[in-house]
């Protein structure tokens, strides 16, 4: 038996003249990590694949508008991040609003270095606004720059990175390893 | 290495760790066993429904704007027919919510559906004062806020109250997020409200007197005030996130985008705000031109002029930078916009479309008074006329007029499209809940300019129909002796009856040869009193014949009908004064079925009441049973089947209801009488004149212009006759 090695790109363009199974390898090959994100922005693993997939069923129905093959990728990912939005938005009265951060001593170095600092830490990033959530997962997990970032958010630049920047001195602060509190809120 | 670089790569190693352990079996399973069931859509609709997303400099997923202007002509076409055929099939509460002012957050005041075809009145219901902001609609509920600073919940089934809210003052809204209602008080007090059974989840601090209104985004409900401030809330507890200071006038209420609210003050302020902070990220000054509120789409934020604003311009800004794209120097209101269409009102009366994108005018539809709040919903396009109190439908690819319909009163605000249904919330305090009849529509008016439109007061209004009737003979009734006529009938053999304000009738043969008179002012049985006591009420004494022969006389102030046989031989008579079933106060037009059933319209007491050969009460309908009825129901008529046809001129709706009393249609045909043919066709007379026929489709198909026309009746021999306002008598024959 012989086989030659199909591209990215073939598949998504046999996948958009409606060869499922081309769309099969190319979602089975992307599912893990969708999965990821989704786990990370909702937090829960049930609700993050039914986002993953929503947001498949949706990529197979509108893959035709799709210009670009190589923009797979962050398309899918722009799909699962609207899913999990979704999801958060029809189950927001469900979540628990956890946005300050614990009253936690705080680690003067070598951060983190522990297990249980990771798991401080691994709380603090459940803990932030799903919009900041969102921007770490996509620049640190997904490793993706904030350019790309912002075409798959929809947001400017600006936004991402300060979304971002807010993210990180928000866990800092939390985990008391320093960089200064930023304020997320203009005082009144 | 730094301390930031170890947080970060401790952070990439938490989350590679947080996401172990993916169910891609399960997953692939659950996705392919939909995929394999359906295909992709087509390249043009997969490309208009996903918003553009560039990877580096090239566009990657959806299309570029000009090629967005493109496809939307294009998609138009599309959705015409599309809409035309999924409309029809779905059921009318079925299609996008309306979350608040202009549709939602962005302002866009358009959806893909609404309803397709003529318009039919599902409810109309009162809520005590004027609406003057655009209802919520959500799920099978309507959101209301009356002038009274009352918040109604009802039901979009039927209109009726599923529960109220009343904070005690004065009361702005409604918005929603989808899940929650969001008002504000007269305090500044923003009520955060469950939609299903109206708990308040919170309440926030008050933020001051004069807000313009809620709008819910990226977790926050952003309040518009008085003071030139936004307020940002938290949407969970009605915290104050943050709160910034636009200028020292009135903030209108803002539009969001892509994490930024667009708010335009009314010292001519237009500005950026960053939702998450409320920093400003761009701002402009147009000066004082009346501003009102922003609408984002395309990538641009239009403003147009304050709603009433005689003076002032619709500008097109770069959403991003602010940076001006186009003027237009006319005082247009903020658009409704779908696709590349943005269709404006005026408070000049004009309605006017444009190319979103570039802002070149693609047509214009003029009215007089102020036209409100466009709503592009699929291919048509929505809008109040304040002055003419109606509602226009216009084709959006052109703007030819489709139909309007009559409501009670000015407008202010409030045409919204949503759930298959056109609302309109009117001043003096009604809500009409629209659907659509499924039928194919053709405009009726061409696209002209305003400066040569006469405004039309119906899609009926028509002089290209052809002529109804032609005349085949005219008696002049004072030849026997018959002055003032109020009311003609047709007996199974010809013969034909006329009342008269003498308090007579008088009973002529098929060729209106005299045969005899009765009556005279009385009481006693086989006397009349024709005029109402109440010297503003028309005379009536109506007439109406039964199979057999027996005459039906409506006794208007001696609140009785009597009958007679065909040659005024009194036999008897039934009802009396009162406001019981089968009692009259002013029994006023009458009809009689093959079975000699009844039915009877009460002037004063604006009800329907139909009876058995023997004068039992069989049902009585009005405005409480159906709000179809609700208001003066004038001429009856009965078909073969006993369906009977009624025209309401409160609201200038023809309503048909079947044999059990039940509405089963009804649409706008303004008029004072309606009549019906052996075909069915449905002949109503203006108030002031004037005779349309409409056809089974409730499209108009004939008119006449023969002067002074009254209501034709239809004898069951195909004889058709007609009093004529000069005191003679007209035999028809229907032409077209």
């Amino acid at each position: 038996m012989t086989g030659r090695f199909v591209t990215d790109t073939e598949l998504v363009l046999r996948a958009r003249s409606g060869d499922h199974d081309a769309f099969a390898v190319l979602a089975r090959q992307a599912i893990p990590r969708l999965y990821g994100a989704a786990k990370l922005i909702l937090r829960q693993p049930d609700r993050a694949e039914d986002a993953v997939q929503d947001a498949l069923v949706l990529a197979w129905r509108d893959i035709r508008s799709l210009r670009e093959p190589a923009a797979w990728e962050a398309w899918l990912y722009r799909l699962t991040i609207r899913a999990c939005h979704r999801s958060a938005q029809a189950h927001r009265h469900h979540d628990v609003a956890e946005l300050a951060p614990d009253d936690v001593p705080s680690i003067e170095q070598d951060f983190p270095r522990t297990l249980e600092e990771r798991d401080r830490l691994a709380r603090q990033l459940r803990r932030l606004p799903i919009d900041q959530r969102t921007v770490v997962v996509l620049h640190f997990y997904l490793d993706l720059p904030l350019t790309d970032a912002s075409e798959i958010l929809g947001v400017p630049a600006g936004t991402v990175k300060s979304r971002l920047h807010r993210a990180l001195a928000s866990m800092r602060t939390a985990m008391g390893a320093g960089g200064g509190a930023v304020a997320q809120e203009r005082p009144s | 290495m730094n301390e930031y670089g170890m947080f970060e790569r401790a952070l990439i190693d938490v989350l590679a760790h947080e996401t172990q352990g993916a169910p891609v079996d399960r997953i692939a399973a659950n996705v392919f066993e939909t995929t394999r069931t359906i295909k992709p859509r087509p390249t043009l609709l997969a490309t208009l429904r996903e918003s553009p997303m560039r990877i580096g400099s090239r566009p990657a997923v959806g299309l570029s704007r000009r090629q967005l202007a493109l496809a939307a002509v294009v998609a138009a076409l599309l959705l015409a027919a599309a809409v035309a055929l999924v409309g029809s099939l779905l059921r009318p509460s079925e299609g996008p919510d309306w979350l608040g002012p202009r549709g939602g957050p962005t302002r866009m005041s358009s959806s893909l559906t609404g309803p397709v075809g003529l318009p039919v009145l599902r409810w109309r219901v009162d809520v005590g004062a004027a609406v003057r902001s655009d209802p919520v609609v959500l799920g099978e509920s309507v959101f209301v806020v009356s002038e009274d600073g009352l918040l109604h919940a009802l039901n979009l089934a039927d209109g009726t109250q599923r529960w109220r809210f009343d904070p005690g003052t004065s009361l702005v809204g409604p918005s929603s997020d989808g899940m929650t209602l969001f008002v504000v008080d007269g305090q500044g007090v923003v009520h955060a409200l469950d939609v299903d059974g109206g708990r308040q989840r919170w309440a926030s601090a008050a933020l001051g007197q004069g807000a313009s209104g809620t709008l819910a985004a990226e977790g926050k409900v952003f309040v518009s005030g008085s003071e030139g401030s936004i307020a940002a809330l938290d949407l969970g507890t009605g915290a104050l996130r943050w709160r910034a200071t636009l200028g020292a006038e009135p903030v209108h209420i803002p539009a969001y985008a892509d994490g930024r609210l667009l708010a335009a003050t009314d010292d001519g302020l237009l500005v950026a705000v960053n939702a998450a902070d409320g920093a400003t990220i761009w701002k402009v000054e147009i000066g004082n031109e009346g501003t009102g509120t922003p609408v984002v789409a395309n990538g641009l934020v239009y403003l147009g002029a304050r709603s009433d604003n005689p003076i002032g311009r619709l500008r097109a800004f770069d959403a991003g930078t602010g940076d001006p794209r186009w003027t237009i120097d006319e005082p247009l209101f903020g658009p409704a916009v779908l696709g590349s269409l943005a269709v404006s009102a005026s408070a000049k009366g004009a309605v006017v479309a444009r190319d979103a994108i570039t802002g070149v005018e693609r047509w214009r539809f003029g009215s007089a008074g102020t036209t409100r709040g466009p709503v592009i919903a699929g291919s048509i396009v929505y809008v109040a006329n304040d002055l003419d109190q109606q509602v226009f439908a216009l084709d959006a690819a052109a703007g030819g007029l489709l139909w309007t319909f009559p409501v009670d009163a000015g407008n202010q605000c409030c045409v919204v499209v949503a759930k298959n249904h056109v609302m309109v919330g009117t001043l003096s305090g009604s809500i009409y809940a629209l659907t659509g009849d499924g039928s194919t529509l053709v405009p009726t008016a061409p696209s002209v300019p305003p400066s040569v439109l006469v405004p039309e007061p119906t899609a009926t209004a028509s002089s290209s129909l052809p002529e109804a009737f032609s005349v085949v003979r005219r008696i002049a009734l004072e030849d026997v002796g018959v002055r003032d006529p109020l009311a003609v009938a047709v007996g199974p053999s010809g013969d034909i009856y006329v009342s008269d304000q003498s308090h007579h009738v008088t009973h002529l043969d098929a060729e209106g040869n005299f045969l005899g008179r009765w009556g005279g002012l009385g009481e006693a049985p086989g006397q009349f009193d024709f005029l109402p006591a109440q010297s503003s009420a028309n005379p009536h004494g109506s007439l109406a014949v039964a199979p057999d022969g027996k005459v039906y006389v409506s006794d208007s102030d001696n609140h009785r009908v009597q009958v007679f046989s065909s040659d005024g031989e009194f036999l008897r008579e039934f009802g009396s004064s009162g406001s019981a079933p089968g009692e009259f106060t002013i029994p006023f037009d009458l009809s009689v079925d093959a079975n000699g059933n009844v039915v009877v319209a009460d002037d004063g007491l604006e009800r329907i009441t139909k009876f058995s050969p023997e004068g039992d009460v069989l049902w009585v309908v009005d405005g409480t049973t159906d709000p179809a009825l609700r208001g003066h129901a004038h001429t009856l008529d009965l078909d073969a089947s006993g369906r009977i046809v009624a025209i309401v001129d409160d609201t200038g709706m023809v309503v048909v209801l079947d044999s059990d009393g039940r509405v089963v249609d009804a649409y706008p045909a303004p008029g004072c009488d309606v009549t019906m043919d052996a075909a069915g066709r449905q002949y109503v007379t203006g108030c002031e004149g004037g005779l349309t026929v409409y056809g089974a489709d409730h499209m108009p198909v004939a008119t006449s212009a023969i002067r002074g026309l009254g209501t034709p009746r239809f004898g069951r021999d195909g004889r058709v006759v007609a009093l004529t306002s000069d005191g003679s008598i007209v035999f028809l024959a229907i032409v077209a």
